[in-house]
């Protein structure tokens, strides 16, 4: 259960513009998931290059074996804390649910279907309708 | 799941606003947090050397972490002394954040985190750059404090494959961290010296180097059994991964001539599915179903008989039971492919939750000689 609470929803809450890039993050976040699944994270860490901090930080803590309550607790409480809001705050989330899911082995349909409810349920559901036409 | 974690943290603490600038944190939190981690680290299990520490620490609320670290009371009691200090009083001078994060480190050192694992995770709660700076810290701290490990070979047959396993660094990397630092350690800490390398080198610097001075722990606290027991324990996982990664390649292939479903059941997987789930501790099938979202609580439900059905929903608290059921329902019916991934999946959270964390000295990995063969049955499916 997602506990409703004002503060979360005010920093999560992004314009109509805003939520039209999502999609094409969590593109992004798939392919560097599928990537570090081939090639490892430290490896990924040299392509990543000048990528968001969170995400290298966290690329570094998947290098080092961190994963489950440990990983999530350390992310978590990063977005806790940080000062983004709406757009930046919400794909920050997205790499943080990334992250999780590579220190955990989740394939990308799985990882997938993690990171669809970001975009909001209608864009969700209707990728997620393409997804299964695509596979007849 | 992230946000319900987040959420959770905004129901129990409320806004998250730092007070302090950043520019200020280090000098007063992130120089006291490190000199803190550092004096843990090195007293290790000499209680009495916490007292002395508390003595001489000018911070109240270190004096308590220190207090609290001595007394080695339970987890849980740390968040009551800390109110009781009035150091979530609205007119505590200590911010919000710091008392936060000093709470979070003795809590996670009481439940037997290493101490440079609870570093990560206090300083988070100073910020990103903080946190990136105690990283770069530990990073030091790892590289001047090498751990050398001697040759110490535990026979068992399971080294042979984990040997060829390694051919497969992806495949070990990511067993590495779903077995967490502690089972891991103890898995390899009878291997040949050489594997051992191997191992190591496909970590970062503070987690080869944690797991060097794990590895040295379990083999002066474990009994050759133990590790041995350790080492079939983390395999099982590696086959596990292995399996899965397997279905995945060849669902990728063939997902042209495969039907969207299909509707053949798969009466052996959920008689085996659900004699698993009525055997095991309810102790384990709740840790076990707390470490998995509520879909994938509702994939594995689709894997059992009504009797087992009956019992993961009475073992979870009303309101995630309603949640779970609505995640089955949205879910719809699976084809025996997804059915046999689900099972493996649960097998393999399962086979992470009877590996304790840490793994205390002279306790063995305990699994049910009926269990461990269900798990097996299932690991194996294709």
């Amino acid at each position: 259960m997602i506990y409703w609470n004002a503060d979360l929803a005010a920093r999560l809450a992004c314009s109509p513009a805003e939520m039209a890039d999502i999609p094409e993050f969590i593109n992004t976040m798939l392919a560097v998931a599928e990537e570090t699944r081939k090639i490892g994270p430290r490896q990924m860490l040299d392509r990543l290059g000048e990528a968001d901090k969170l995400l290298l930080y966290g690329m570094h803590l998947l290098a080092d074996g961190l994963a489950g309550e440990i990983l999530e607790e350390i992310l978590a409480t990063l977005l806790y804390v940080g000062k983004e809001n709406g757009q930046l705050f919400l794909k920050r989330c997205i790499i943080a649910e990334t992250l999780l899911a590579m220190a955990e082995g989740a394939e990308s349909m799985e990882l997938r279907r993690r990171l669809l409810p970001y975009c909001g349920i209608d864009v969700a559901l209707s990728r997620a309708g393409e997804k299964q036409g695509n596979a007849h | 799941m992230l946000i319900e974690k987040l959420a959770l943290l905004y129901e129990r603490w409320g806004s998250s606003q730092m007070e302090t600038p950043p520019h200020e944190r280090t000098q007063q939190h992130t120089l006291p947090l490190h000199k803190f981690i550092q004096s843990v680290h090195e007293t290790g299990e000499n209680r009495k050397e916490f007292y002395l520490l508390s003595r001489q620490s000018r911070r109240k609320i270190i004096k308590l972490a220190y207090l609290l670290l001595a007394d080695a009371g339970p987890p849980w009691s740390a968040e009551d002394s800390f109110r009781k200090a009035g150091f979530f009083a609205p007119s505590s001078r200590v911010p919000k954040h710091e008392a936060l994060m000093w709470l979070e480190g003795t809590s996670a050192l009481l439940e037997g985190l290493h101490p440079w694992l609870v570093l990560l995770m206090m300083s988070a709660w100073m910020g990103l750059e903080q946190a990136e700076a105690s990283y770069a810290w530990l990073k030091e701290l790892a590289a001047a404090q090498h751990t050398e490990l001697a040759e110490f070979i535990v026979p068992s047959e399971m080294a042979d494959m984990l040997t060829d396993a390694l051919e497969n660094p992806r495949l070990i990397e990511t067993s590495l961290r779903i077995a967490g630092m502690p089972l891991a350690a103890s898995a390899i800490a009878g291997m040949p010296l050489y594997h051992i390398e191997r191992i190591l080198k496909l970590m970062g610097p503070v987690g080869s180097a944690l797991l060097r001075e794990l590895i040295q722990s379990a083999r002066e606290k474990l009994t050759s059994e133990e590790i041995a027991a350790a080492l079939q324990a983390f395999m099982e996982i590696v086959t596990a991964r292995s399996e899965m990664l397997t279905t995945e390649e060849s669902e990728e292939t063939s997902l042209e001539e495969q039907p969207l479903t299909d509707e053949a059941t798969d009466a052996e997987l959920i008689r085996t599915m659900s004699e698993l789930v009525m055997e095991l501790d309810a102790k384990i099938l709740r840790s076990t179903l707390a470490t998995m979202q509520n879909t994938e609580v509702a994939s594995m439900l689709r894997c059992l008989e009504a009797l087992a059905h009956e019992r993961v929903l009475s073992i979870m608290p009303p309101g995630r039971q309603k949640r779970v059921l609505e995640a089955l329902e949205e879910l719809g019916t699976a084809g025996s492919i997804r059915l046999v991934r689900d099972a493996q999946f649960f097998a393999q959270k399962l086979l992470a939750a009877y590996a304790p964390r840490p793994l205390k000295p002279g306790q063995t990995l305990d699994i049910p000689a009926s269990v461990r063969a269900h798990i097996s049955a299932i690991l194996s499916r294709e």
